[in-house]
């Protein structure tokens, strides 16, 4: 416990923390417009957060890896349950009511994942990843990606395939691979806009592209989001002083457009102090994994890096209308009990990650 | 081995290190572009987008503002303003996404309204009409339920409404939604109602008020939060009219109860104000402060005597027998009579190896001025337009006031026409012919006039040499105006007219009233030839055939109080027609309305 406190990285914990709380703040400026006592909740689940944190970092890494396996199969047992008995919130059947509060089994789901690829891959000293262990790696992602896509929540479906995208980036993949890959999306992308996508799915794909073209329809949210954001200018319009999330014209303003909200109120100063936060804790993370010394540790924290990232640069770029709405909430800001939880648990395995490895020494 | 293998990893991890160095310089360059699409939005384009904020949440809605009363001279209301509720759709809600659950409000409502399924949009700028005018339970209801209707909007707006029905429509007009010319003209928008016609229209910029508005924060359910800024509206002055409705509707009985089409003027010469204006048949102006259906306009338009014309101001007549008032009084004037000269009439006159008929083929024998106007002698004027010749005629018939407008404050006046040798060779590039001249003498050839110019010739006569613009307005008495003609000559004219209803020959004796001095003068105009009636016209008793018929008279003749003119289409004799119906008017007057002394 001493070597605990010892070797302990402040970072990991101090900026995420202080990221929350800003949202925190946000979420208290949207209570005040609308009376959605969201940030009442969200300190609860903080709470909780904080102590999977500290669970996960006291916990020896080794420890979960070894029992991925198993939560990796009661995780497809519990999504499978879902699409037939899920409760149904905002249109997703990916929840289970846990007395007045609703969990998202898909969101832990990552953690579990990322475990499972981390430890498939922990002796994986053979170079580039080859076409068997790409489709390997892919079937372990997919099948709980597409039982969550059948929930019906695309967002946090595609979250998955980004723990595929930075396995390859780390690991790297052959020359032929490459292509047979951007091939396959393609492929996949095109199969997809025609037999899988809802029309809805399909309109706000179309919409985005020209969000004119029915600017109070489905292009409605990313015109707001870009007004929200623009009107605030360099300094913003003031703590709870923002015009456009009290009288409701962002939707979603609690979890996915929560940037708006914030970059109206604090402008783009503020914007500067949260992305230069979020900047610093994903240098810290980095460097957890760029001094690793096995793969398997670098492999893991390299995966929550990338997972942490993808999600925040997917969010942002949605707010500032550059990507299509796509149901990705921003991490540690956004409101959400499930998804504050997971990013918690991965930093907790960061932290833990970082203390083995000055412990052993 | 151990070494080799040791050292492979290391590589290897190095490798992957590498790889995990490019991830994160991947991600602050990605950092960088997202620190340069803030600073896009909020710091280029701010402006942009603190506007379209602003519009966001800002709705600036119009009040319109009420129209301007108008009331009688004892401050009777001839025309007010209701309230009336719109249903409405702002547009926004028509956009694809919200259509359906628009219509089906629409849908309900209607069914509300017992009305049928069936309803048209009309584009109103920023909002659809959907049906106006809905009751006020139904509007009542969709206030108190704005949960449920939340794509519908009422629009609560003052509407004009004329409380007499089709009481006083002769000079008030009509009114109807504005066109572009007219938005343009009067500053108004869309939908806004415009006088169209009458008063109404003379008036516009008097009665239409200022509109108000209201700046509005809304929610993006556009439902009201906070109201930033009030501006009320100014409601349009109130027109105080010389009218007297007692006298009015007294005057629209009396055409009314005899099917008449025509006009009735009567007016007090003594400061040009009109007491009363009535055409026939008369419409009801409340119909147009809605949009009506094209049936309802269809069936205005296509009754007889043409309602929604003002006869009186721009219905252009021969004036008849009445024109030799003016003849006898430039005769006068110029010293070609005096009141003993005598003419012989003997049914006719051969002028310029022409035979001129009077209307009385048995002739009325020797004639003095008096007599002739008397018995309306055609002979006697025929001799004296003959000696004045047309320009002469032309001069003293402008100077009466004919062949130009009167000024009354009334859209769409006449100037009506008198001949000249210069207008015919302007107009037709030829020479005037002299016999010409002996038509024009009594009232006929190419002579044309409005009954609202011989109400103010009545008015000269009555005055012996001035009057005033006739108006409905009591305040816009104009200047007393002089005509150039000895009194006496005027005392010679009236002595004349006096006789038409007071002897016993007269041609308008039918509008004498015992105790009262009324002054006259008949006159009726032929529309057909009596040849052509009798050889081309199959149906002879049908009313287009019939003479128009003119009686303008004034009392008392010492010192006049009104002058009241009556001019009938095809209704046949002046005398006949015309004269009893003035006298029915002068008697209510003195009976009545003339003050007590």
């Amino acid at each position: 416990m001493k070597k605990y406190f010892k070797y302990f990285n402040y970072s990991l914990l101090f900026t995420p923390l202080s990221i929350t709380i800003i949202g925190i703040f946000v979420l208290y400026s949207i209570f005040e417009a609308t009376g959605q006592a969201f940030f009442k909740r969200q300190i609860i689940w903080l709470i909780v957060s904080l102590i999977a944190f500290f669970i996960f970092s006291i916990l020896n890494y080794k420890f979960y890896l070894n029992l991925a396996p198993s939560l990796y199969l009661f995780l497809i047992v519990i999504l499978t349950f879902l699409i037939f008995f899920g409760k149904r919130i905002a249109g997703t059947k990916s929840w289970i009511g846990i007395g007045g509060l609703g969990v998202q089994p898909s969101e832990f789901g990552k953690i579990v994942v990322i475990l499972l690829i981390a430890r498939i891959f922990r002796d994986y000293y053979k170079g580039p990843l080859n076409f068997i262990d790409f489709f390997k790696a892919s079937f372990i992602v997919g099948v709980p990606a597409l039982l969550v896509f059948l929930g019906n929540d695309m967002g946090t479906a595609m979250t998955y395939s980004f723990i595929i995208i930075i396995l390859i980036f780390i690991l790297g993949v052959r020359r032929n691979l490459l292509i047979l890959i951007i091939v396959g999306a393609v492929l996949f992308s095109i199969g997809s806009w025609n037999f899988v996508l809802k029309d809805y799915q399909k309109k706000r794909i179309k919409v985005f592209l020209n969000p004119q073209s029915d600017p109070l329809g489905v292009g409605y949210h990313t015109i707001q989001s870009k007004i929200t954001i623009g009107s605030g200018g360099i300094s913003g319009k003031g703590f709870l002083k923002g015009t456009q999330k009290k009288l409701g014209f962002l939707p979603a303003q609690h979890t996915d457009f929560i940037l708006s909200v914030y970059a109206e109120e604090f402008g783009f100063v503020g914007i500067i102090v949260l992305i230069l936060l979020y900047s610093f804790l994903f240098y810290s993370i980095f460097r957890v994994a760029y001094v690793a010394e096995d793969i398997s540790s670098m492999l893991l924290v390299g995966l929550i890096l990338g997972q942490i990232f993808f999600q925040f640069l997917i969010n942002i770029l949605v707010s500032l209308g550059k990507l299509p709405v796509a149901g990705v909430t921003l991490p540690l800001f956004s409101y959400g009990g499930s998804s504050l939880i997971t990013v918690y648990s991965l930093l907790g395995i960061v932290e833990g990650v970082h203390i083995s490895k000055y412990s052993r020494e | 081995m151990i070494f080799n293998t040791e050292y492979k990893r290391k590589i290897l991890l190095q490798n992957n290190k590498r790889n995990l160095k490019l991830l994160f310089i991947f991600i602050l360059f990605f950092i960088f572009l997202i620190f340069l699409f803030f600073w896009k939005i909020q710091v280029i384009d701010y402006k942009k987008y603190f506007l379209a904020a602003q519009r966001n949440i800002i709705r600036v809605e119009r009040i319109s503002p009420l129209r301007g009363l108008i009331r009688d001279s004892k401050s009777n209301i001839i025309a007010e303003n209701r309230l009336s509720f719109d249903l409405i759709i702002p547009k926004e809600n028509m956009i694809s996404s919200k259509r359906k659950n628009t219509e089906k409000e629409i849908k309900e409502i209607l069914n509300l309204l017992k009305k049928g399924d069936k309803y048209e949009l009309k584009n109103m700028g920023t909002y659809y009409l959907v049906k106006e005018d809905i009751p006020l339970n139904i509007a009542n209801f969709i206030f108190s339920n704005r949960r449920e209707f939340r794509y519908v909007s009422i629009r609560v707006s003052p509407r004009r409404l004329y409380p007499l029905g089709e009481s006083c429509s002769s000079f008030l007009g009509y009114i109807g939604e504005a066109n572009l010319n007219e938005i343009k003209k009067f500053g108004l928008k869309t939908g806004d109602f415009v006088g169209k016609y009458g008063l109404e229209r003379y008036y516009e910029n008097e009665l239409k008020g200022k509109a108000g508005y209201k700046v509005k924060v809304v929610n993006n359910l556009n439902i009201l939060e906070r109201v930033v800024k009030e501006v009320p509206p100014v409601a349009g002055k109130t027109l105080e009219l010389s009218i007297n409705l007692k006298l009015q509707k007294k005057v629209e009985e009396f055409m009314k109860e005899k099917n008449l089409i025509g006009s009735t003027i009567v007016l007090n010469p003594k400061n040009g104000e009109i007491l009363s204006l009535v055409t026939t048949p008369l419409f009801n102006p409340n119909l147009f402060t809605s949009y009506f259906s094209k049936k309802d306009w269809d069936k205005l338009i296509s009754t007889e005597g043409k309602p929604l014309i003002n006869k009186a101001i721009s219905g252009l007549y021969p004036a008849g027998s009445i024109f030799k008032l003016v003849v006898g009084l430039a005769g006068l004037e110029e010293g070609f009579i005096n009141e003993h000269t005598i003419v012989n009439c003997y049914g006719y006159k051969e002028i310029y190896n022409k035979i001129f008929h009077c209307w009385n083929a048995a002739g009325h024998g020797p004639m003095n001025l008096a007599r002739a106007i008397e018995q309306s002698c055609d002979v006697y004027f025929y001799v004296l337009g003959k000696n004045l010749k047309v320009d002469l005629i032309e001069k003293y018939a402008k100077m009466l006031g004919l062949g130009k407008y009167t000024g009354i404050d009334l859209v769409g006046e006449k100037s009506g026409l008198v001949p000249s040798k210069e207008w015919k060779l302007r107009r037709f590039h030829i020479k005037w012919f002299p016999g010409e001249t002996i038509s024009v003498a009594i009232g006929q050839g190419p002579l044309l006039v409005t009954p609202i110019q011989i109400a103010q010739l009545f008015s000269i006569i009555a005055n012996r040499g001035f009057y005033f613009s006739p108006h409905l307005l009591k305040s816009k008495k104009g200047k007393e105006i002089v005509v150039k003609i000895k009194k006496e000559n005027f005392e010679k004219i009236i002595k004349g007219m006096r006789l038409v209803v007071n002897g016993e020959k007269g041609t308008g004796r039918l509008a004498k009233i015992e105790g009262i001095n009324v002054c006259g003068k008949t006159s009726t105009v032929q529309v057909i030839s009596k040849e052509t009636l009798k050889t081309k016209v199959k149906n002879k008793k049908d009313r287009r055939w019939l003479h128009h018929a003119w009686f303008g008279a004034f009392a008392p003749c010492e010192a006049p109080e009104i002058v009241v003119v009556s001019m009938l289409e095809h209704a046949g004799g002046g005398g006949e027609v015309a004269a009893p119906l003035v006298r029915k008017v002068m008697k209510y007057y003195f009976n009545n309305i003339r003050e007590k002394r």
